[in-house]
């Protein structure tokens, strides 16, 4: 069997072949007679773990995971447990520890080996910004995808990664629907979708279907339906199918046990239609069942995904809208209840609708363009867009604007044809913070502004015109309380004329596109009429100039130089279009298509080079049976460098300046430059989405809901604003280059106004995330965050056991093993145990067979029981006072998060810098970690001792490292030792 | 500017499609075939299962007598007409969907064990492993000659979010059929793609020579992808390899469909039926998806199918009859009489609609009989008891006469926890699907038999 015998060959170098070595019966075999054989050896096998069957050294690196556990918990003092009857010194410890590392990790010093990264295929995340950044659409076509498996904790593990035939299908249809949305060429239909409010979106807290078909939505909850399409950009309409019941109030199990009582008349029941989040135009809808009305409005979409939306949002944006409802939440309350059965988007019409982002239109007077992409207009600001028509035509021309409020009286905004005002609106404000003291304020829309689409429609002659915005009456009050309520600002979006009597717009190619098309077209040219610098005069060969547009296409979509040959094929798929009779665009689509459907493209591995001679020798070893095996290394090639480096830190293609390095070898040479060039790229977002949002786990969040009754306060804002929390810190740490143990220690965070009065934080804040003061607060690092206090609690009551678990497995590295089979649930109702919490727990670990792992998680639970379930701080759980008391190991007690995690930073730094290392460099080469990987994670984690356990540092040292750089020489090398299986799940335990 | 107009009466579809994406094998499908398909000399048979969820009130479900002489019970009675052509089976169970250890999650094991008899791993997300459906058995061996192998139907879509049953991936919940042991068939939900499945896209008989130009693209593309995946194939090592052939076996499946799509050209609609009308209502929904399904066999299209009618542990209420409480929350009665009449009135009402959909059957003639007689359709729950997720005793009708092979118009009482895959053996035998083994079969239902009554 090869794969003990290369433990066995590699020991071999080092200690005698056959026996264990003396060390071990002298000095080690005695020590653990003593301590551990009582349950681990002379038949005893507590946690199926036996240590007295080693009989040569083979055996041992057999077992090899074994071991490692016993040297982790040896050194950690888990083991022997607190209540053993006698405890080895701490040179007794020493002895066990130094002998399993020399037996365990100096086998390879000579050779060591960088583990086998599985081919794998991009995962959703990576597929999506890989096509972001190849084509230059913004639409996210693996939405559509099967979720991706994971193992190891990550999605981008090769091992798990599998690809059903339906993905085939799905890979497919995806590049039609990208290069048929990049590249338009044929005449664009109108069509009617249609979608029954049973299968649409619908909001957060909805109730839903009632049986028949009717959606209904409650003001109360701001609840919507809604549909997202990618539809060609164009002018659409909207519809929605609806009615409303006559009289208000929240039914009981709608959010509120109490129902509003009107004491005047409750006014009629409006239904916004919305774009995404811009409110379009809104409707008293009738109250007859008996004939429901449709409800219709017109809208210019811009291409890709678009949401379009039926809302019955509460009533605010004037400062008497400001009432608050149960619940803590902004805004009158609408009466009644709407009920939607189907809405329906028709078109594009007949109409040229054109729309200029608020950065790319003409500035006047005061204003600024805010990193958003809007533009800000103050005193007297203007923003303008030119356009011109050979003929006299009606159009629509529409602003897509919002306000920031100040003073008594709405933002004026006046929208102008050639300079002359055609009419005014008054510009409504997202409702402003903290109007009133003593008010909660948990209102999910506060976050977000919602900005509305005004139009006019008028008729203009032929020639050059100017369309703009103007903002009438800016004034400041700098002493208003609010500070969201001192400077009265109009942010305008975008500007959009719709043409009525022109036909449906082809529209452009992105960018990206546009410019390759453009650049191979002058390259040809070049190269066709042979004379520099006359490019647009010579005849272009078409032929040529579909090879040059795909060589460069495929250069950049497979990662790679493009091999003789390969062009050549993609070229038939072009001329066989060409000779079906379809124009030139659309016979290089074909083709592109097919190179987006390529594996070439889908997966990621050492694909191009995997035929290429080995360069470095094999060095063989004998071992016990004479076997012959080695792992040889090489160095991974740069491009494939290049793809590991860009999928590590942006989860997409290497861009040129990255892949154009790698071809001319250049590119190891400038590692450390070249990763600090990529973490300031907005890209290394991908980090925080991808990295953090599954090593913290608050990817997850979305799925957590936690009890309504019991936790009012949740709901979406929350949620998003505590999942903002998170990766806000992650990405701080990152971009700031923090310490790593700030995720453990920080006392600071990221909040917004929500959040602050979720915290109770004092002082005041606004709708953006800032950074704060921890310091005279109980929190402390990541482990007080709500996002993960929610999503380690059950929906009704906190669960010290789940918080422990997530300590061990993501903080320490140490995870629980799963549960032995058959153990009773702890149930709420259960009689058999009475008590708090923390004494039913108790009286759980009097069950020895629970009590040595639940000994590890539960006292970093219960410390944490002053946040309870969604992460507010309490005094008391029910009844009962909080007793946040425990002990870190035998010997260091603490009380609280702010000392436990005091202890944590000071006692177990090494096993959290060894946990990050560790998953940082699965997630990087997409691989689970291995025994060998062990000297390669030790060096890291040694020059982060040296540099202030710096970010930088770690993400540098995971690219410099032997597994990142290196691969097996022969892929099909066995691994040494069975590998775990990947995504296998710990099942969870129920305290 | 815009203004409210009343809704017109829509007597067609129009886009229902929009939302769901079409099948991508539509781009495939060769143009519309002129003529309709030859008569078949002989009737083919077909085979189904009708999935209804959270057990049934049973006291009004069992028949007291056994034999041919008996009493349809409340439930049942809306099968008055069809009696003749029914088997009533009691004492049949599905063991595979007992807790045997696994703790809560009665629900998905129950959709995930029913077809497959077999006890589904338990876990959230990764390595999903249940076992080969009956349907896809089937599929595997007699599907090649039909232009679907078997048509999978639903009228819940699976969950977008969030976690199912206790622990269990929604996969498990929400797919009754398995292809694989780790690969469940997701079934339509859209009548509209579930009839364009049968007939083909208007879309595409919109034009056949940009239908005809856009297979021939597609087909191009796919032999390129191929010949890219050999080239790439023979670079590899072997450990890439092995995961890179399910790509290869991906391509390949794929193009044995398109040649399949070639040899069985598609029908022509049958004569009075036209493109599904948009639904609004759950019944309107069923009523739809029967339709499909009574479609698809009388054009031959298919000779297998399941019809997941709701998911296990649906909540949903049936207000059309007067019920407001959720399916599920009444189905944990507690044995309060109330709640168990309520569960009563939603099982008789699924046998309503289930006893509608054999009267289609029986109205679509075959030689001296009917397309029913030519078939063998099990209707039934993985649960007996909902209130304690019974699995055994369960609510099991047999309908149709198998090509004449079974004796129908009896209520059969068989040996108390019969797995339900021994049924499953015959209704294959019946289809002339030869296996050794469903699940966690022991053998054949012999009782079903003309031979053995």
């Amino acid at each position: 069997m090869t794969m003990l015998a290369l433990g066995g060959a590699l020991a071999a170098a080092e200690v005698p072949v056959v026996a264990p070595t003396s060390i071990y019966e002298h000095e080690v075999k005695p020590l653990l007679e003593t301590y551990c054989y009582e349950c681990h050896g002379d038949g005893a096998h507590k946690g199926d773990v036996t240590l007295d069957e080693i009989q040569t050294s083979a055996d041992i690196a057999a077992d090899r995971e074994t071991w490692e556990t016993v040297l982790h918990h040896v050194r950690t003092r888990e083991m022997p447990p607190e209540d053993a009857d006698v405890m080895p010194s701490d040179m007794e410890r020493e002895a066990i520890t130094g002998w399993i590392e020399r037996e365990l990790l100096h086998f390879d010093a000579a050779h060591p080996d960088p583990g086998r990264v599985t081919l794998r295929r991009l995962n959703r995340a990576e597929y999506n910004a890989t096509i972001r950044d190849l084509i230059g659409t913004d639409f996210k076509p693996a939405n559509d995808f099967p979720p991706d498996d994971s193992g190891y904790g990550f999605d981008n593990v090769g091992d798990a990664l599998s690809l059903p035939p339906v993905l085939l299908e799905k890979y497919l249809a995806a590049a039609d629907k990208i290069l048929d949305q990049a590249i338009v060429t044929d005449p664009i239909r109108s069509s009617v979708r249609h979608i029954p409010a049973s299968l649409a979106d619908i909001g957060f807290n909805a109730i839903g279907d009632r049986g028949d078909g009717w959606v209904h939505l409650i003001s109360l909850e701001e609840d919507d339906a809604s549909v997202e399409l990618s539809l060609p950009a164009g002018d659409y309409l909207f519809r929605v199918h609806a009615f409303a019941t006559k009289v208000g109030g929240a039914v009981k199990g709608q959010g509120s046990e109490q129902p509003i009582v009107f004491t005047d008349d409750p006014g009629p029941t409006k239904l916004a239609l919305m774009l995404n989040d811009s409110f379009v135009q809104d409707f008293v809808v009738g109250t007859d069942e008996a004939r429901p009305n449709v409800y219709e409005t017109r809208m210019g979409i811009s291409a890709g995904p678009q949401r379009f939306r039926a809302s019955v949002a509460r009533k605010r944006g004037t400062p008497e809208d400001e009432t608050y409802m149960l619940n803590g939440r902004i805004g009158h309350q609408q009466p009644g209840i709407v009920f939607v059965k189907w809405l329906e988007i028709e078109g594009p019409l007949p109409a040229a609708t054109r729309r200029t982002r608020a950065d790319t239109l003409t500035l006047a007077g005061d204003g600024a363009l805010t990193p958003a992409k809007e533009l800000v207009l103050k005193n007297g600001g203007e923003a303008a867009l030119f356009f011109t028509t050979d003929r006299a035509t009606e159009v629509i021309l529409r602003a897509q604007a919002y306000a920031r409020q100040a003073g008594a009286e709405p933002a004026r905004m006046e929208l102008r044809v050639d300079g002359k005002p055609v009419k005014t609106f008054e510009v409504l404000a997202p409702a402003a913070l903290q109007p009133i003291p003593g008010q909660r304020i948990f209102s999910p829309n506060l976050l977000v502004a919602r900005p509305c689409v005004y139009e006019l429609r008028t008729q203009i002659s032929a020639g050059r015109h100017e369309f703009s915005a103007a903002f009438l009456n800016h004034t400041t009050d700098p002493a208003a309380t609010n500070p969201n309520l001192r400077d009265r600002q109009l942010v305008v979006q975008h500007l959009e004329i719709s043409d009525l009597s022109s036909s449906v717009l082809i529209p452009e190619k992105p960018t990206i596109l546009a410019t390759l098309f453009n650049d191979a077209a002058g390259a040809a040219a070049d190269s066709s009429s042979g004379i520099v610098g006359r490019k647009k005069l010579a005849p272009v060969n078409e032929t040529i100039l579909a090879r040059k547009i795909l060589t460069r296409f495929m250069r950049r979509a497979w990662r790679r130089p493009v091999q003789p040959g390969e062009v050549e094929r993609l070229i038939s798929l072009y001329a066989l279009a060409r000779k079906t009779g379809d124009g030139f665009d659309a016979s290089v689509k074909l083709a592109m298509k097919a190179v987006i459907g390529s594996p070439n493209f889908l997966f990621l591995g050492n694909t191009h080079a995997a035929s290429r001679q080995v360069v470095v020798p094999d060095i063989p070893a004998a071992s016990a049976s004479g076997e012959t095996i080695a792992i040889a290394a090489r160095p991974l090639d740069e491009i494939a460098l290049a793809s590991r480096l860009s999928y590590f830190l942006w989860s997409s293609m290497p861009d040129d300046e990255l892949l154009a390095l790698a071809e001319h070898e250049q590119l190891r040479a400038q590692l450390p430059a070249q990763v600090r060039r990529m973490l300031k790229s907005p890209k290394a977002h991908a980090l925080v989405e991808n990295f953090a949002g599954q090593w913290l786990q608050i990817r997850s969040l979305e799925n957590f809901q936690p009890d309504r009754k019991l936790f009012p306060d949740f709901d979406l804002s929350l949620r998003n604003a505590m999942q903002r929390e998170t990766e806000s810190f992650f990405e701080y740490v990152l971009r700031e280059d923090r310490p790593l143990t700030d995720f453990i220690t920080a006392d600071y965070t990221f909040v917004n106004a929500r959040l602050a009065k979720f915290y109770g934080l004092p002082g005041t804040y606004d709708d953006e995330f800032q950074h704060v003061s921890l310091a005279s607060t109980p929190r402390r690092g990541v482990l007080t965050h709500g996002s993960v206090l929610t999503l380690t609690s059950n929906p009704t009551r906190t669960s010290p056991v789940k918080r422990g678990k997530w300590v061990l497995e993501n903080l320490l590295g140490t995870p629980p093993p799963p549960p032995p089979a058959n153990v009773p649930e702890l149930d709420d109702k259960s009689r058999q145990l009475s008590g708090t919490l923390r004494q039913q727990m108790e009286q759980h670990r009097k069950n020895p067979t629970c009590a040595s792992c639940h000994a590890r998680m539960d006292p970093i639970g219960f410390c944490l029981e002053n946040f309870d379930a969604i992460g507010a701080w309490r005094e008391r759980d029910g009844a009962d006072a909080i007793d946040a008391t425990g002990k870190l190991g035998p010997a260091h007690a603490f009380s609280g998060a702010a000392e436990l995690t005091t202890l944590l930073a000071k006692y177990r730094r090494q096993d959290f810098l060894h946990c990050v290392t560790e998953k940082m460099l699965t997630y990087a080469l997409g691989r689970g970690p291995e025994y060998y990987d062990r000297p390669a994670i030790d060096k890291i984690i040694r020059s982060l001792e040296e540099n202030e356990d710096r970010f930088s540092v770690l993400i540098l040292g995971v690219v410099q490292s032997f597994p990142f750089q290196m691969e097996r020489a022969d892929s099909d090398a066995p691994d040494s030792v069975p590998v775990n299986q990947p995504g296998s799940t710990v099942a969870s335990v129920q305290p | 500017m815009s203004n409210q107009w009343q809704m017109p009466r829509r007597t067609f579809l129009r886009g229902l499609g929009a939302a769901i994406a079409l099948p991508v094998l539509d781009s495939f499908l060769p143009t519309r075939a002129l003529a309709s398909v030859g008569a078949p000399k002989t009737f083919p048979k077909r085979v189904a299962w009708i999935y209804v969820p959270n057990g049934a009130n049973m006291a009004d479900w069992t028949p007291q007598a056994i034999g041919a002489d008996y009493e349809l019970p409340l439930i049942l009675e809306p099968l008055g007409a069809h009696r003749r052509d029914l088997t009533v089976l009691t004492g049949l169970a599905n063991h595979q969907g007992d807790e045997l250890g696994d703790g809560g999650g009665a629900h998905a094991r129950a959709s995930a064990s029913f077809l497959t008899g077999v006890h589904p791993r338990k876990t959230a997300g990764a390595n999903i492993k249940a076992g080969v459906s009956v349907d896809q058995i089937a599929a595997n061996q007699i599907g090649d000659r039909t232009r679907l192998p078997s048509l999978e139907l639903s009228c819940d879509a699976g969950q977008r979010a969030g976690s199912c049953d206790s622990g269990y991936s929604c996969a498990y919940q929400f797919n009754l059929s398995w292809r694989s042991e780790t690969q469940p068939v997701n079934a339509e939900v859209n009548p509209r793609a579930a009839f364009e499945r049968l007939f083909g896209s208007a879309d595409l008989a919109a034009s056949a020579e940009t239908a005809g130009r856009r297979a021939l693209y597609r087909k191009s593309i796919l032999d390129y992808v191929l010949d890219d995946a050999r080239r790439l194939d023979a670079k590899l090592g072997l450990a890439d390899r092995r995961k890179f052939d399910e790509y290869l076996t991906a391509v390949r499946d794929l193009e044995r469909r398109i040649e399949r799509a070639a040899q069985f050209p598609t029908p022509a609609i049958p004569e009075g039926s036209a493109a599904p009308e948009m639904f609004e209502t759950y019944e309107q929904h069923m009523t739809l998806m029967y339709e499909i399904m009574a479609l698809a066999f009388q054009t031959d299209s298919t000779r297998i199918a399941t019809f997941c009618v709701a998911h296990d542990g649906s909540n949903r209420p049936y207000p059309t009859i007067g019920i407001r409480d959720g399916h599920h929350d009444l189905s944990h009665h507690r044995e309060d009489p109330e709640k168990k009449q309520k569960l009563a009135q939603i099982n008789r009402y699924h046998v309503t609609q289930f006893s509608r959909f054999l009267d289609r059957l029986k109205s679509i003639p075959e030689g001296d009989g009917n397309l029913l007689d030519n078939s063998t359709i099990l209707y039934g729950s993985a649960l007996s008891n909902g209130d304690k997720h019974s699995p055994e005793n369960l609510p099991i009708l047999l309908a149709g006469k198998g090509g004449g092979t079974i004796a129908t118009g009896r209520h059969l009482r068989v040996d108390d926890k019969t797995p339900m895959t021994n049924v499953y053996r015959s209704m294959l035998d019946s289809v002339g699907v030869r296996t050794e083994k469903v699940g966690d079969s022991t053998g054949k239902l012999d009782q079903l038999f003309s031979a053995s009554a």
